[in-house]
């Protein structure tokens, strides 16, 4: 499988937060412009609206709105600028007043009257029409039919957006005709941007005309400055008064807050969005890295399980080749003991018959490379016979005297039989018992062997075998044969007991290489030891150290074990 | 001493046999089991050499046979097969005087057969005196 490279755990929380803030940032700039345009579009309709409202309540206060007109001089400085003195907030409206229309009693406009030419003494009095009743309820207010009516914009008195207001002129229970006032939108629009606020007129704006005590007259015509006299907006006889309401600007105040707020809870929600997206792909990594590691593990199952299958088959054909090579070897060497114990005794009769002493010394040699034949086979057969496990070892007490003896005869013998000048010397400690718990044959054939060597490598001087005992408790039987001889070479006493190892220096020790080897699994399969060294004053020491072999019972009881 | 020689392998017989005959004994070959149980029931032999495994069969039944058929004869099991590794032989064969292992030593062969004949010579001589 491949392992991706993945962010530690700070690093994807920076990018996440990275990320997460600049989806806030997003939102937040997202918000704001659709904020804004909402806003605009809300603001142009509120602008309709108010513009709309804003002329129904003024004319709805002033339809009641007597117009004195032989009060009213033509003063360019008067001109309708009244309103605009008398509030500020209203300039809009008064300032966009662009003249006068005379309508009839059915509202249609017979004249217009530019406000530059507007006169009120002369114009007004043309409008006429209306009812007894119908001019009681005006003047008594609160007559919708008789409120002055808002028209479009028409003909062409007036451009762009506005409204025209028709405000009837009444004096003394005489419709003396009507006035209008066109209003623009677009004023309003812009005056409305510029101090954005409530939607409705009534919120934004205070408009009251109240009827004034003072009756109307047809006297001097007002001015602006007795406007400022009186301190109340006076308009032909009444006080009109508008004020501009402090706007509840609330939500535009807290509209950033809100989308501020906004971003944030868009930034943590993307944060976490993030976070889940990442802990998800996460997991959706660490189960497919789970699903291929299950998956290699149960590769590595089956390929276990064929690798064991066939180790165990291996193992069993191994076993039942090894098992195969040493019945045959087996085989072969009792096979072969026939037919050698011919040569050998043919050799021996012949050695033992021959007229001559060439014919003798010919059947000698024969017969001693039957012998080494023989040891050859009977070395391997043991050796196999031990690595197979099918030695046993059978321990019981024997006659010390009798092991001892046994070896000083035949180390006599080989001494003979070797012509050597040497000495041979068996000696055992007086603290050794009578009696030592050994297999004797097993003992023996360890003993022999290394005497056979001994004698083998010693031409002159002295072969001695001592036995002693030795341990904490003196339990442990030791043996030891040494020898006056050159010694083990030092690159060969590593691996004297190792099987097949020949002494190449040593072409008189040459055998089957098996001797030691044999002996050494022989010692072990006793549960004992044996060991070689070099003696600094020259010769060699071979050492056989056999447990609890030597310690002091009485007892003749006999031990079979497998080794 | 009269034997006999129980061995399939013809040159270990003729060695065994030439060895003996060199000695002054006489010496009959048997090859098979059943050439020596006819060999032991047509006549008395002082001393039996026989192998265990021959091609027929092995030799238990010939050497119960023998200590049965004549009950003075020394046998003597000379074998160089792995059946008996430590000895059994004797608890299977108990009728055996002795075991040998291949190969034997002629000398050593002679030495026993020595043995036998002078064991032999002194049962024979108990037995007449106790004729007399």
């Amino acid at each position: 499988m491949t392992q991706t490279d993945r962010p530690d755990g700070m690093t994807r929380l920076i990018r996440v937060g990275a990320v997460a803030l600049l989806g806030g940032i997003v939102a937040w700039i997202c918000g704001l412009a659709v904020h804004e345009r909402l806003e605009m579009r809300q603001m142009r309709r509120d602008a309709a609206v108010l513009a709309d409202s804003f002329a129904h309540d003024l004319t709805r206060r002033l339809d009641v709105l007597s117009v004195a007109a032989r009060g009213w001089t033509r003063d360019p400085a008067l001109d309708l600028i009244i309103f605009q003195e008398r509030a500020s907030a209203m300039r809009f409206l008064i300032s966009d007043i662009e003249g006068l229309a005379r309508v009839d009693s059915a509202g249609k406009i017979v004249a217009s009257i530019p406000k530059e030419t507007f006169d009120p003494q002369t114009d007004v009095r043309e409008i006429s029409g209306l009812s007894e009743a119908r001019l009681s309820a005006i003047e008594s207010r609160g007559v919708p039919d008789i409120a002055p009516r808002i028209a479009p914009p028409a003909g062409g008195e007036t451009q762009g957006h506005s409204w025209i207001l028709h405000l009837p002129v009444i004096s003394d229970r005489q419709v003396l005709g009507s006035m209008l006032i066109q209003i623009s939108l677009d004023d309003v629009f812009h005056a409305h941007l510029e101090s954005p606020g409530p939607r409705a007129i009534e919120e934004r704006y205070r408009i009251s005309a109240t009827l004034n005590a003072k009756p109307v007259s047809a006297g001097p015509a007002v001015t602006p400055e007795g406007l400022h006299a009186v301190g109340e907006a006076a308009l032909l006889g009444h006080a009109l008064e508008v004020t501009l309401q402090p706007g509840r600007e609330v939500f535009s105040l807290v509209a950033p807050a809100l989308i501020l707020l906004f971003a944030v809870v868009a930034s943590v929600l993307t944060a976490l969005c993030g976070l889940l997206w990442a802990q998800r792909r996460d997991t959706q990594d660490a189960k497919a890295q789970l699903f291929d590691a299950l998956n290699r593990i149960a590769s590595l199952s089956v390929a276990l399980k064929a690798a064991n299958l066939a180790g165990e088959r291996s193992e069993s054909e191994s076993g039942q080749l090894r098992d195969e090579a040493d019945r045959l070897l087996s085989t072969v060497s009792h096979e072969v003991r026939t037919p050698l114990n011919a040569i050998m005794g043919m050799f021996e009769l012949i050695v033992s018959q021959a007229k001559t002493d060439n014919v003798r010394r010919k059947a000698r040699t024969g017969l001693s490379a039957a012998q080494r034949l023989h040891r050859l086979m009977s070395n391997l057969l043991e050796h196999t016979k031990i690595r197979g496990g099918r030695l046993e070892v059978m321990r019981m007490y024997m006659p010390t005297g009798l092991l001892s003896r046994s070896w000083a005869n035949t180390l006599e013998g080989l001494i003979s039989h070797a012509r050597h000048d040497v000495v041979a010397e068996v000696t055992v400690a007086d603290d050794l018992p009578d009696r030592v718990y050994v297999d004797r044959e097993r003992v023996e054939q360890i003993v022999v062997n290394l005497l056979d060597n001994a004698v083998k490598a010693t031409t002159e001087g002295k072969v001695q075998v001592d036995m002693r005992r030795d341990g904490p408790k003196g339990e442990n039987l030791v043996i030891t044969v040494t020898d006056t001889g050159p010694g083990i070479p030092a690159d060969f006493i590593d691996s004297i007991f190792l099987p097949f190892v020949y002494q190449e220096a040593n072409p008189k020790a040459a055998a089957s290489g098996l001797g030691l080897a044999i002996s050494r699994d022989l010692a072990r399969a006793m549960e004992g030891s044996l060991t070689a060294e070099n003696l600094p004053e020259g010769g060699a020491r071979f050492t056989l150290i056999l447990r609890d072999a030597a310690g002091a019972s009485g007892r003749d009881d006999r031990l079979r074990h497998s080794a | 001493m009269d034997c006999l020689i129980v061995e399939d392998d013809n040159d270990l017989a003729l060695t065994f046999e030439a060895c003996l005959v060199d000695q002054g004994h006489s010496a009959a070959v048997a090859q098979t089991v059943e050439e020596a149980l006819i060999g032991l029931r047509d006549f008395k032999y002082d001393l039996l050499l026989l192998d265990y495994g021959l091609r027929d069969d092995t030799t238990e039944a010939v050497v119960d046979y023998a200590v049965t058929r004549c009950p003075h004869m020394k046998t003597m099991l000379i074998t160089g097969s792995g059946v008996f590794p430590n000895g059994e032989a004797q608890r299977y064969f108990p009728g055996l005087d002795w075991i040998l292992r291949k190969p034997v030593p002629l000398a050593d062969l002679l030495a026993f057969v020595d043995h036998a004949e002078m064991s032999l010579s002194r049962d024979t001589g108990q037995r007449r005196v106790h004729a007399l």
